[in-house]
């Protein structure tokens, strides 16, 4: 594949651990959406493992298609792009992260907030 | 002000400024002699590096050049978070007592390179 | 808080202090840094003479540019040429001259002939000197302050991460709605915490490329006598001693083939980017080929030098394990490498920097303003003058030297090197009327200075495009990326600061219309 999409994929895979990981805080969840599932522990760590596996796939693509050199320093500043961009959007427009909250809750993981 | 309150400001005052000078100490130590000891300390370890470990020159001067940094950001944490200036002082003088010795010393045996 | 008392608050101590006496020299470095990532580029818009189409992929030196540099420079100890690339699609031909000190010329390279005398230094020769050295040249004072404020940065950046208590709760917090205070910190921590690998890595790097300039008792320890051996084996920089015998050029485009050909060999990509000719016309010359860096993040040393009499191959050099490590980092700061996506990551980063020294700055003085006002201290007053200069005052200052140097005619009274050096007088008297601006008037220097930027970034694209006939239609157009570039980072440039001073000036609004007017609060406005 042509080396900026490799770059705009590894961006969205590291956006969307971020997402993954900031959506693990109460804070954030309760931006995003007041009322949504809250995760047990083992839903907690799911979203971890997820973000984790997003983060290295982001690093193996940018490793396979540019290189070592380049490749390891792409993924450092695309990870810094991504975790600014997603502060930007929990700071400036929380709502668009909703559907991502909704996944991860209908994927199990969650405590009913009737409880 | 009551008579309480300004014998309290005088004694701040005067605590003050000693507080002061042994800051200017602590400011000394850390930015000159952190860097000297930084300084003496590489050296030593460059000839070191040639002596024992048998590296080339150049090498030895780049790398124990690049590590430095590391070491002298070390020794300025170091020297704003130890309690005692003096002990800050006498630690960054036996350093740089035993890069300088050492480069002295060892000095003598690189001739032949 | 004070040092010595627990470690936390010791570095939080130390943090706030390298901070406030650091911060607008860091910023100025940072600022000038992220300019430098495109100075290639700003160089086209400040050389309209330079802005040629892609260079042809060969190119014959010896037609080229040995006559020129025969005109030009027939006693000069050394001349520097430099090759065209995307970038630079003009040849680069470097000589020191007695009475105009360094000079450089361009040649064009599809027909051979010199280029007008541009008569700036553009951001290759100002700006991008400025960041690592400050254009103080006495007794490299620039470039130890510079390292001085390096170092503090890496202290900057330990301090404030040990001193932040809710590294991980706050990872990603910004709260842009709540009041000041707390979104300053908030856009401190966010911009120091998320984009720390790139704040270590550059300043790190940045270090690292004058380590032996750092640490000149290493060197000395092991080469007391002799520099030169270590330029050699370090860098593969050969040298010998002119012969007082003259002679005439041996072929410089065979000494290229040659190389090429060496490298190619060696299983190494890539051709020449530099040819560097000593003592050209002395029996004991020698030339220098320099093999390019675009294709990989390490600015490589790999070096031939050629006898310049017959073109024999005197000195083979290519960079030591621990030496190619120097080298990568190096390269890491200087971005050099073809590579776009990166280029514009690491000028993000850069800006991030200034964000982030800015805030802090910014946040120091609002939490100690009304206390100081109050002791009659001038700590808050004076750091927030500086503060003011080294940021909007700061752009401000290269603004008007981006004017400047449209403005001043290139045929006129003053010409060549004479004329770069007005610009860069504009450049710094400017940055003084701004610094007396936020002195005089402290109050509103920032919304000032934010509307000033504004202005004159849109004059700088109107002006380009009058003097140039270059606007930003014709040269989106044409594909003159450099160009457009340019002028639309000077427009977004101009949105944004105008956008910030708007913001300022209705805040201001709001909170005199909701507290009752005092004299006090007036004054703040």
């Amino acid at each position: 594949m042509p080396d900026w999409l490799g770059s705009v994929l590894a961006f969205f895979l590291c956006y969307l651990a971020f997402a993954l990981l900031a959506l693990c805080q109460q804070a954030h969840r309760k931006g995003v959406d007041p009322s949504a599932c809250i995760p047990t522990a083992g839903g907690q760590r799911m979203r971890a493992l997820c973000a984790t596996l997003c983060l290295f796939t982001a690093l193996a693509l940018l490793l396979a298609g540019q290189g070592g050199g380049f490749g390891t320093v792409l993924w450092v500043l695309l990870a810094s792009a991504a975790a600014l961009s997603l502060a930007l959007t929990l700071a400036w427009k929380p709502a668009w992260l909703r559907p991502l909250l909704q996944a991860c809750c209908l994927l199990g993981g969650q405590v009913s907030h009737r409880t | 002000m009551g008579a309480a309150t300004q014998k309290q400001n005088v004694k701040t005052a005067a605590v003050r400024r000693t507080g002061r000078g042994t800051l200017m100490l602590r400011v000394v130590a850390a930015i000159g002699g952190g860097y000297a000891c930084t300084a003496a300390l590489a050296s030593a370890s460059a000839q070191l590096l040639v002596l024992a470990g048998g590296m080339a020159r150049s090498e030895a001067v780049i790398l124990v050049a690049m590590l430095g940094f590391f070491l002298y950001l070390a020794l300025l944490l170091w020297s704003f978070t130890e309690a005692s200036v003096w002990r800050v002082w006498a630690w960054l003088s036996v350093g740089i007592v035993i890069g300088v010795g050492l480069s002295y010393g060892l000095a003598l045996s690189l001739v032949e390179y | 808080m004070a040092p010595g008392k627990g470690f936390r608050q010791s570095m939080s101590w130390l943090h706030t202090w390298a901070g406030v006496l650091l911060g607008s020299l860091l910023l100025a470095i940072f600022w000038t840094g992220s300019l430098s990532v495109f100075d290639r580029e700003i160089d086209r818009w400040m050389q309209p003479g330079t802005r040629l189409a892609e260079p042809p992929p060969q190119v014959s030196l010896d037609r080229l540019v040995l006559p020129h540099a025969k005109n030009l420079a027939p006693d000069a100890p050394v001349w520097t040429i430099n090759l065209p690339t995307p970038r630079v699609p003009v040849l680069q031909l470097d000589y020191e001259d007695p009475q105009h000190g360094r000079v450089r010329r361009y040649i064009n390279p599809h027909t051979g002939e010199l280029i007008v005398d541009q008569g700036s230094w553009g951001g290759t020769r100002f700006i991008f000197p400025f960041h690592f050295s400050l254009h103080l040249n006495w007794r490299s004072v620039g470039y130890w302050l510079v390292g001085a404020a390096a170092m503090g940065m890496l202290v900057l950046l330990v301090s404030g991460v040990v001193a932040h208590r809710k590294l991980i709760a706050e990872f990603f917090t910004f709260r842009p709605r709540k009041r000041r205070q707390r979104s300053l910190l908030d856009l401190h921590n966010l911009t120091g915490v998320v984009v720390l690998p790139f704040h270590f890595m550059i300043s790190l790097s940045g270090l690292v490329i004058f380590c032996l300039i750092y640490f000149p008792s290493v060197a000395q320890a092991l080469y007391p006598s002799d520099q030169a051996q270590l330029k050699l084996e370090g860098l593969g920089t050969y040298s010998r001693p002119p012969s007082g015998l003259s002679t005439d050029i041996a072929s410089l485009d065979t000494m290229l083939a040659t190389a090429q050909a060496i490298w190619t060999s060696q299983g190494k990509p890539g051709g020449a980017y530099l040819v560097r000719v000593r003592n050209p016309f002395d029996r004991n010359g020698h030339v220098e080929i320099r093999r390019a860096h675009t294709q990989a993040v390490t600015m490589n040393a790999d070096r031939l030098t050629f006898d310049v009499t017959t073109g024999a191959l005197l000195h083979q050099h290519s960079a030591a394990p621990i030496a190619g490590v120097q080298r990568f980092l190096t390269g890491l700061h200087f971005i050099q490498f073809d590579h776009w996506t990166l280029r514009w990551l690491y000028f993000a980063g850069g800006l991030a920097g200034c964000v982030l020294i800015g805030s802090g700055l910014l946040f120091w003085t609002g939490s100690r303003r009304a206390r100081h006002e109050r002791q009659r201290r001038i700590g808050a007053r004076l750091v927030e003058a500086l503060s003011v200069t080294a940021g909007p005052g700061l752009i401000i200052a290269t603004l008007t030297f981006f004017v400047a140097n449209r403005l001043l005619p290139l045929d006129g009274p003053v010409t060549g090197n004479q004329r770069a050096v007005l610009e860069g007088w504009v450049f710094f008297l400017s940055w003084l009327t701004t610094m007396a601006h936020a002195a005089w008037y402290p109050a509103q220097a920032w919304r000032r200075q934010l509307q000033a930027v504004g202005g004159l970034a849109i004059a700088c694209v109107l002006l380009n495009g009058l003097t140039t006939g270059d606007h930003l239609l014709h040269s989106l157009w044409h594909g003159k990326a450099a160009i457009a570039g340019m002028d639309l980072m000077l427009l977004a440039l101009a949105g944004s600061c105008l956008l910030a001073a708007r913001r300022i000036s209705l805040t201001c609004q709001a909170r005199q219309s909701n507290s009752p007017p005092e004299p006090e609060a007036q004054r703040h406005a």
